[in-house]
């Protein structure tokens, strides 16, 4: 029992110490800082010290204080790594927001875990982390981090402001090396210069600091959080990776780099180069890529690979070719290497693939890049290949690597080269259907629609028409916007084409379609494409408004019904046309049948923040008049 | 060919093992085209079958062989095999192959299988296998050694793609005795209650997730094992002596987990006092101080997402870290209520993904969660592991029917009655060319679920009138932070009806209660698993402006479901110048068995028809 009131007593003693000293009291936070701030960096202190052409240590200090549930995600402390990068130390504290100290993070606690992107065979990316979050906020995480790198090749950029809703009160970025080894910047929205000055051990010093960053918010379809943000992206001249030495201060010269990790990597088979020529036999070129493509998607399958240089550099085609297997760069690599065993050139091209592309610069050579594709120049235009995916149509390129810059890597080179665009008239969505209503509101309906170009991938339609009939069945209920129907029948096609397109038949009951008042009956035309819209009300839009991809969607239905139906009231014909887009639909009845055709589209552009009403009222129109009812009236 | 082969199986276990021998393929094993029973699967299982054995340790024995039939089941070719990476626990006698098309037999190399460190607990192999089309037949085999008795494995004979013939064949070691329990007609009807041995089902259709399910796992034909009792060997002593510890009755249970005062430490306030703000709690009624006991720990202890009744020696820990799994907070409120003098007793759970608790032989792993039943006025069960939830409103993941309570020489099952949510909206629509205003009330889950989009949205959806001539125009939301109170939402509309036309249609139902059918399927071979009562109502007035008369209101209209499954009732009348809607939902059941299942829907798609109709207001002639 003394013992442990003596514990008591030092446990008691030492918080009362702790309590001295107070660190990062949330008092000190200035006003405008909280402002629409989850959370507020209160400092933020890295730094990147290049110690040879293969070797890196960063170190970071960092205090956020976050106000809310929110900025919860700051609270994680975390540092990936993988075979070439290693992380020496995590060591956090958090304080509550008079800055007494109440949590210390113990070793054990730091978790430490696979981060794998999906099935894969090298892979060795892990992250170590620690959730430091509390339940009462505010409070402030602060943590100090130590990695080594074994590489060069990319070099951490300074990200002042990691996410929206942040602000920060002082965040600075110190660059040190020798001279020879000194890598290349480029500042991007950055407000002021960096500072430059020599260290004691002779090195080169550059700092970059910035102060009082009010947090920032993004808007739908409005500038990209990295497109507004300061941020500094640092990219090594000469540089080593795994004993490939290489040189990034030009395009030339790091595509020169690449082609030397592809180099002596075709490793075809005389016999399988034998028989490649023997398929494509008489074929014309365009047909020797089809051909070749055909052949990688049906012998391959896509597995991850990212181990060290085995993140840049693609397995032999060889190998690819025993084992059926391999990751972007292998099955590209693959192919490249197939389709010169039948005389074809071709080139590997580096791209930043997904929803949010990052921009390349034609001044600043630097590896951002997350996909490889091919390139084959052909005498009317080039075709691009995606190898990744067993299905995809030949040269069709679809969301994932449209209408951006990517690096093509030629025997003269590297260049930057624009991916195709997909435009309204490729982005087409048409559909043809014959509704047939009884007296008693029942209906039945057939409808076709065809899905071309992006809205070929619509609700992921690319893959399941390669599918079963269970999946299809199931992106029909997802995607097809009726209240209530029983799908009685439905047949998928698949045409491959440059601009690939589906076409999608059904054949379904609607029970209960139009709703019977007394003499009366009452229904929405519009079956299944009712549109809405994608832009909030708000009063107080600042940026431009961007939609990246045009559309167009064309419907023309037909009711049929009973003849002692005559239709009482029919909605105007409507015809919206503005520099957004253009919306058309208008009713007939002939013939005792009535006629629906509704025609939108939507063009690519960016609209000056001023517009935002305007944009806003348009959609709302479209909104409003695919709502629109017909009253039918019984005319006996 | 699949008759003769269900004949070979039966004999018994020795027999099977040389169905599938390793590299020794049948014919019908090559020449299988497709599935007959399920023509659209992509890959099969041709055979799976494990064994588990003791040697000192216990091990599992797993031959699996896949065929891969269609492009799109290639991907099948990635099988992992996820394991318990710690103390003496090993992998061992790893082996792949595949046979081609072609009919050549490659083994995987080391390189081809990778052993992966998952994090602190899991490693994970991965098969990759080379030159995959379809045709491709692929197989492997693992023996996985451990040490924990406590559990053996739970057999799944359905997968999510068909398996041809599966089998298990346990031998675990005499002194430890398993209860069984097998899941799934086709194992009752085949085999009667037993306690080990083999068993075998052939042509199993694949079983996949499904929206309305909460663990597809929980429907699947399954054989579970339930450690009942074993010796006990002290060796410490110099004589060795033997006794049998039960664990499935609720009295022992109630016997480890409540009299030998398992729990007990974590009613100890030494580390609750030093909380902040803990003194502060009591409020002018008991169940004002459970109301503020409940905020205080939702605030100042965070839930990891985990669910466990098993916690540390005590609540040290959980209080410095300020974060613990769903049976440390509900200790830790345990702990403070006590501090307040206010009683409560333990109740074990299973969260609804975790399956049903089976009352007549309870098992100590069938439980995963628990809560605590606070005695005030009849006893209130709460659980304080969600946020934006009140007090008295347990979280659809608790409402699975039963607990296990631990009351003092009376541990009993209890019955969780879920609690019902009411959503209530109130309009008037005095003039059809001005402004629309509404009224929006909304308790227990819809509470929370409206508390939480707002929290993380500042937005709220479900407020679209069913007519385009309404435009929202502006919002007015109440969200007390008392949870206890509705969340209240007024929101006024612009109307925009063209007052001088002769005929005008009104809906009769302004807001809809589904937006679309969400009941896709015409049957179900599964129930529905609803994730908590609801009742909706909706009353409008809508005033008959001035010229006008009513040309037509929508009938009244009563289904009733069986079973007090749910109800909807629509009434519209008029009296003088106003007609009053009023459309009711209700439905208490959390779960529609497939008998029930197209009444049900018949019901909803009743519901959403109503939804359409139209009052007709005809100008009067002059």
């Amino acid at each position: 029992m003394r013992l442990l009131v003596l514990i008591l007593l030092i446990t008691t003693s030492i918080t009362s110490l702790a309590g001295g000293d107070k660190r990062f009291p949330v008092s000190e936070i200035p006003d405008d800082l909280i402002k629409n701030a989850h959370a507020v960096i209160r400092y933020s202190d890295e730094e990147y010290e290049i110690l040879d052409v293969d070797k890196a240590v960063y170190r970071v200090k960092q205090a956020v204080t976050i106000f809310s549930e929110k900025g919860k995600s700051l609270a994680l402390v975390y540092e990936m790594y993988d075979e070439l990068s290693k992380v020496n130390s995590i060591e956090a504290w958090v304080y509550d927001k008079d800055g007494n100290e109440i949590v210390k993070l113990r070793k054990g606690d730091i978790n430490d875990q696979s981060y794998v992107s999906g099935f894969s065979l090298y892979e060795d990316n892990r992250v170590k982390w620690a959730d430091m979050s509390q339940k009462q906020f505010p409070y402030t995480v602060y943590s100090e981090i130590e990695v080594t790198y074994d590489f060069l090749f990319s070099i951490r950029p300074f990200i002042p402001v990691p996410d929206e809703n942040i602000s920060v009160m002082e965040a600075s970025y110190t660059l040190i090396s020798d001279d020879e080894l000194y890598p290349r910047f480029k500042a991007v929205n950055f407000p002021n210069d960096p500072v430059e000055s020599v260290n004691s051990d002779g090195k080169k010093v550059t700092k970059w600091k910035i102060t009082d960053l009010t947090a920032v918010e993004t808007e739908p379809y409005g500038r990209s959080f990295t497109d507004k943000t300061p941020q500094v992206l640092i990219s090594p001249s000469k540089f080593s990776f795994e004993g490939y030495e290489g040189d990034m201060s030009t395009w030339d010269s790091f595509g020169e780099w690449i082609l030397s990790l592809n180099k002596d990597r075709n490793t075809l088979s005389e016999a399988t180069k034998m028989k490649l020529q023997e398929m494509t036999k008489g074929m014309s070129d365009l047909e020797k890529v089809m051909a070749i493509y055909d052949y990688m998607q049906n012998k391959t399958r896509y597995v991850s690979i990212q181990l060290g240089i085995g993140g840049y550099q693609p397995f032999e085609s060889g190998l690819v070719d025993d084992v059926g297997y391999g990751d972007c760069k292998a099955l590209s690599f693959y192919t490249k290497s197939m389709l010169e065993a039948v005389g074809i050139p071709s080139n590997y091209v580096l791209v930043y693939a997904g929803d949010k592309p990052l921009p390349l610069y034609k001044d600043f050579p630097a590896a951002r890049f997350n996909h490889a594709i091919l390139a084959v120049p052909m005498a009317a235009d080039t075709v691009w290949l995606e190898c990744t995916s067993q299905t995809k149509p030949n040269g069709f390129l679809g969301s994932f690597t449209d209408n951006r810059d990517v690096l093509m890597i030629t025997e003269n080179g590297a260049r930057i080269v624009r991916t195709p665009e997909y435009g309204p008239s490729d982005n087409v969505q048409s559909r043809y259907a014959t509704i047939r209503i009884r007296d008693d509101g029942n209906a039945e309906a057939s409808v076709q629609t065809r899905f071309k170009g992006i809205q070929y991938e619509y609700g992921g339609l690319s893959q399941v028409i390669h599918l079963g009939e269970e999946d299809q069945k199931k992106w029909i209920y997802n995607t097809s916007r009726i209240p209530h129907y029983e799908l009685r029948s439905f047949q998928m096609t698949n045409h491959e084409d440059l601009v690939p397109y589906a076409d999608v038949e059904m054949t379904m009951d609607l029970p209960k379609f139009s709703s019977i008042g007394g003499k009366r009956m009452f229904f929405e035309p519009n079956l299944m494409n009712q549109w809405d819209n994608p832009l909030p009300k708000t009063a107080d839009r600042t940026e431009p408004v961007k939609f990246r991809r045009g559309l167009e969607e064309s419907d023309s239905l037909v009711f049929e019904f009973p003849s002692h139906l005559r239709p009482e009231y029919l909605p105007d014909p409507v015809i919206i046309e503005s520099e957004f887009g253009k919306y058309e639909t208008h009713y007939e009845f002939i013939q005792g049948r009535l006629i629906y055709v509704r025609n939108f589209i939507l063009y690519s552009g960016e609209y000056s923040a001023n517009k935002y009403q305007d944009i806003f009222q348009f959609f709302n129109e479209v909104v409003r008049n695919d709502k629109k009812k017909v009253v039918l009236l019984n005319g006996t | 060919m699949r008759i003769l082969f269900f004949l070979l199986l039966l004999p018994a276990i020795t027999q099977a093992q040389q169905i599938i021998k390793w590299g020794k393929y049948q014919d019908f094993e090559i020449e299988l085209k497709e599935v007959s029973y399920e023509p659209e699967a992509s890959a099969v299982i041709l055979a799976q079958v494990g064994r588990i054995y003791f040697d000192r340790h216990f091990n599992i024995n797993v031959h699996t062989r896949i065929k891969i039939l269609k492009e799109d089941g290639k991907d099948y070719a990635n099988q992992s095999v996820r394991f318990y990476n710690q103390d003496l626990d090993k992998m061992y006698d790893v082996r792949a192959q595949l046979r081609t098309p072609e009919g050549e037999k490659i083994s995987l190399d080391k390189s081809q299988m990778i052993i992966a460190k998952v994090d602190k607990f899991y490693s994970e192999i991965r098969f990759v296998f080379p030159k995959v089309v379809p045709g491709t037949i692929i197989e492997y085999e693992y023996t996985y050694q451990y040490d924990d008795f406590y559990y053996v494995p739970t057999w799944y004979f359905q997968k999510q793609i068909p398996v041809l013939f599966s089998m298990l064949d346990a031998r675990l070691p005499a002194g430890i005795v398993y209860r069984v329990s097998m899941q799934g007609d086709r194992l009752r009807k085949k085999y009667a209650e037993r306690d080990l041995g083999t068993w075998s089902l052939v042509d199993l259709p694949s079983i996949k997730d499904d929206q309305y399910i909460y663990n597809i796992d929980k429907y699947a034909e399954s054989v579970s094992f339930y450690l009942d009792s074993y010796e006990y060997i002290n060796i410490q002593h110099t004589y060795s002596s033997t006794r049998s510890v039960e664990f499935n009755t609720k009295s022992d249970i109630y016997r480890k987990y409540y009299l030998h005062d398992y729990y007990r430490a974590w009613l100890n306030d030494r580390y609750i006092n030093r909380m902040d703000g803990i003194d502060e709690l009591a409020g002018k009624t008991d169940q004002e101080t459970v109301q503020n006991i409940y905020q205080f720990v939702q605030k100042n202890i965070a839930w990891t997402g985990e669910h466990s009744f098993i916690v540390k020696d005590n609540n040290m820990e959980v209080i410095e870290d300020r974060k613990g799994d769903s049976g440390e907070i509900n200790l830790i409120m345990r702990a403070i209520l006590h501090k307040y003098n206010i009683p409560s007793d333990i109740v074990l759970v299973s969260t609804r993904s975790n399956g049903f608790p089976e009352e007549s032989t309870p098992a100590l792993n069938q439980f995963n969660h628990l809560i605590l039943n606070v005695k005030i006025s009849d006893g209130l069960l709460i659980d304080a592991t969600e946020p934006f939830y009140d007090f008295a409103t347990l979280p659809p993941k608790d409402q699975n029917y039963k607990g296990l309570i631990f009351e003092k020489d009376n541990p009993r099952w209890i019955s969780i009655s879920p609690n019902l949510s009411k959503l209530t909206v109130n309009y008037q629509l005095d003039h059809l060319n001005e402004l629309l205003d509404m009224r929006f009330t909304a308790t227990a889950h819809d509470a929370a679920m409206l508390r939480k989009e707002w929290f993380n949205k500042n937005s709220l959806e479900l407020l679209k009138p069913n007519s385009p001539d309404f435009e929202l125009d502006s919002l007015r939301t109440e969200f007390s932070n008392n949870y206890r109170m509705p969340v209240k939402i007024g929101a006024r509309f612009k109307c925009d009806f063209n007052d001088d036309a002769e005929t005008l249609y009104i809906p009769a139902q302004l807001f809809s209660f589904y937006d679309e059918m969400p009941f896709r399927e015409e049957k179900r071979l599964y129930p529905v698993e609803l994730n908590y009562p609801v009742y909706r109502q909706m009353i409008g007035l809508i005033k008959i402006p001035e010229g006008y008369v009513a040309d037509y209101i929508p009938r009244k209209e009563t289904i009733e479901l069986p079973n007090g499954l749910g109800h909807y009732r629509f009434d519209a009348a008029s009296s003088g110048n106003v007609i009053q809607v009023n459309a009711t939902m209700e439905i208490p059941a959390l779960i529609i068995l497939p008998e029930y299942y197209t009444e049900f829907r018949n019901m909803i798609q009743q519901v959403i028809a109503k939804q359409s109709e139209m009052i007709v207001l005809r100008r009067q002639a002059e």
